[in-house]
């Protein structure tokens, strides 16, 4: 029903009512709201006035009728759009008296056509207030739930921003989610990344939480044997015991939203609410909140792929660029793979960061990049090389690094390879720089160089043992070698060779 | 549902106004509307109403001013203040925390949990 708004036009319809002797009512539908005499609900109702009122709503113009003796009843009908709503209706006790003797009985009279102009301008006023009102109320509604969804968008836009896959944040992200929207369940759902895939619930139902995540699978299995899951980007089921295939997934009725998480033709996943509150159904302004949340997070995954494949891509080219160079010299083979896998076995020890442990991969692989420039046959020469020949060999730190110098990518990387002939004594090449002053990549590349080079065959010489070469190494430490990295690089294959002597030939 | 209990909203942008003005008169709360932080306390002196949502920014008296005005009031008759604002700054923290009954919001807020929060502190139940 809507609300006749009268606060305003109260001292209005009073003033009227004293001047002209007469008693104004409104009336709704069914009953007076308004009257001069008196407040709801002491006006008095009479069965006349009741009749008149329906009649005036139900004829939609304006009505006069003469109640037995003198009594004028003069009404105009109030309406919303085309809908009557209600009745303006003024009693007079004698027309005669009050309106400049008009007729009385008579329907037409001079009293009766001024009291209709009056009601009817009356009447209009009112019906536009009510107007304005309902417009008024209509717009706030909307914009209450305009707020709603910004308040649940802006609690959880900040933590999509932050989020990286797989990390603990997907938890926070889907708690977020469920609270902000009053679910009791949320979940997502990514088959082939289970590392990604999260699902909460209340903390009232953290006892049922196993039943909850089968019932997440199972839900996630119903909706991908339906066929509209391949057509439409969401899955909605506002009451469970209307559908079979989902009613016998929980004993309890609720109801279930599932928006796909995907970015152009990549389906990731799904995003998915559930609530076991039976006496709501999901708006469309939550779907459409939570389709836009997916979307968000089908970018975050999209976008980490993409990184994750660029990485892969950067390291298979330099492992390929790394085996044109290392085909030129049979004895060298394998030699940067071996050298990186070593910088790698420190780097674990040394706990560094994934970036980090990145760079020194790069450098390690890259680290003789630079013979690309120098001669098959000095690379392969058996004996020792005369003065003009070791100068060449010399300049392949320099030489790899100004190649490596255009790629943005590896620009951290080129420190470990420019130093990584230095020595720890300040006699090495190219700069001849001394100790710490040495980049520490550098320095752990000069060690797993160094172990690789005394550990393989070379033209000049056979393979040496592990042990023989650490404790060559040993005896270079603190003059070529960087004692502290050589001591590290020793603990780690002291273990490896315990393990080795432990294990039957 | 009716509830015989007075809120006063002390707001001056109109559209926030009539959404807050909207949502209590659904929930069945009397309405009292002032447009600034001066309007707002004679309002609360006059007609004593149970809970207070106010801006911080605003002409006249800011909502700052309007809490650290009314808090003595408080002391004969409490009643809820809710300031509801723009990201918070410490300092507005410590303000807030010296208020008696004073709680905040942060914007963009939900019309439907800060009636929630009024409905809890009257002790009234839907």
């Amino acid at each position: 029903m809507i609300n006749l708004h009268l606060e305003p036009f109260a001292g209005l319809l009073s003033s009227l009512a004293a001047l002209g002797h007469m008693k104004v009512e409104v009336w709704n539908a069914t009953q007076p709201v308004f009257s001069t005499a008196a407040s709801p609900p002491g006006i008095a109702v009479s069965r006349e006035a009741r009749d008149f009122s329906e009649r005036v709503r139900h004829r939609a113009t304006f009505q006069h009728a003469v109640l037995g003796d003198r009594q004028h009843m003069f009404g105009m009908p109030l309406s919303s759009g085309r809908e009557p709503i209600g009745a303006l209706i003024a009693y007079t006790a004698d027309a005669d008296a009050t309106l400049n003797g008009a007729l009385p009985g008579t329907q037409h009279a001079p009293g009766g056509n001024e009291m209709g102009r009056l009601l009817g301008h009356l009447a209009g006023l009112i019906e536009q207030h009510c107007g304005s009102q309902k417009e008024i109320e209509s717009l706030a509604a909307e914009l209450a739930k305009a707020l709603e969804d910004i308040y649940v968008y802006s609690k959880v836009a900040g933590q999509i921003k932050s989020l990286k896959f797989p990390g603990h944040k997907q938890t926070d992200l889907a708690e977020d989610i469920m609270e902000a929207m009053r679910m009791d369940l949320a979940f997502i759902a990514m088959p082939g990344r289970e590392k990604n895939n999260v699902t909460v619930c209340r903390k009232e139902l953290a006892a049922n939480k196993r039943a909850l995540e089968l019932l997440v699978i199972n839900l996630i299995a119903a909706v991908r044997r339906d066929p509209a899951s391949k057509t439409e980007d969401y899955f909605m089921i506002n009451a469970s015991r209307q559908n079979p295939a989902f009613s016998r997934l929980h004993p309890t009725a609720y109801r279930f939203l599932a928006v796909k998480i995907r970015h152009e033709d990549s389906l990731y996943g799904w995003l998915g609410l559930v609530s076991f509150k039976g006496d709501e159904i999901f708006k469309r302004s939550e779907l459409r909140l939570l389709m836009s949340m997916a979307e968000q997070l089908a970018l975050v995954i999209f976008g980490s792929d993409l990184y994750y494949d660029l990485e892969h891509l950067l390291i298979h080219v330099v492992k390929s660029l790394v085996n044109a160079i290392e085909a030129k010299d049979v004895y060298t083979r394998g030699h940067s793979e071996r050298v990186s896998h070593y910088c790698m076995l420190i780097a674990a020890k040394q706990r560094l960061n994934e970036k980090e442990k990145k760079v020194l991969q790069l450098a390690a692989l890259l680290h003789d990049i630079g013979k690309i420039g120098t001669p098959g046959q000095i690379l392969k020469k058996p004996a020792s090389l005369d003065k003009q020949e070791m100068k060449c060999i010399k300049e392949h730190p320099q030489k790899g690094y100004d190649i490596l110098k255009p790629l943005e990518q590896l620009s951290d990387s080129l420190p470990g390879i420019l130093h990584h002939h230095e020595r720890y004594d300040g006699q090495g090449y190219p700069l001849g720089l001394k100790g710490e002053a040495i980049p520490y990549h550098a320095r752990l590349i000069a060690v797993a160089d160094t172990f690789d080079a005394l550990t393989t065959n070379r033209a000049y010489r056979e393979a040496r043992s592990s042990r023989e070469a650490l404790a060559i190494m040993q005896k270079e430490a603190g003059t070529q070698l960087d004692p502290h990295c050589v001591a590290i690089f020793k603990e780690i294959f002291n273990q490896n060779l315990k393990a080795e002597d432990n294990a039957p030939d | 549902m009716e509830v015989n209990k007075k809120v006063l909203i002390v707001e001056d942008e109109a559209p926030i106004r009539r959404v807050l003005e909207f949502k209590l008169k659904n929930s069945g709360y009397r309405v009292l509307v002032a447009q600034n932080g001066a309007q707002g306390l004679e309002l609360i002196k006059t007609q004593q109403p149970d809970a207070v949502i106010t801006d911080i920014m605003m002409p006249e008296m800011d909502g700052r001013q309007l809490c650290e005005q009314s808090n003595g009031l408080k002391k004969k008759r409490p009643f809820l203040t809710i300031v509801v604002t723009c990201r918070i700054a410490q300092d507005e923290h410590e303000w807030i925390n010296r208020m008696q009954d004073t709680l905040f919001m942060e914007k963009p807020f939900s019309p439907a949990r800060l009636v929630e929060c009024i409905d809890l502190y009257l002790g009234i139940k839907r």
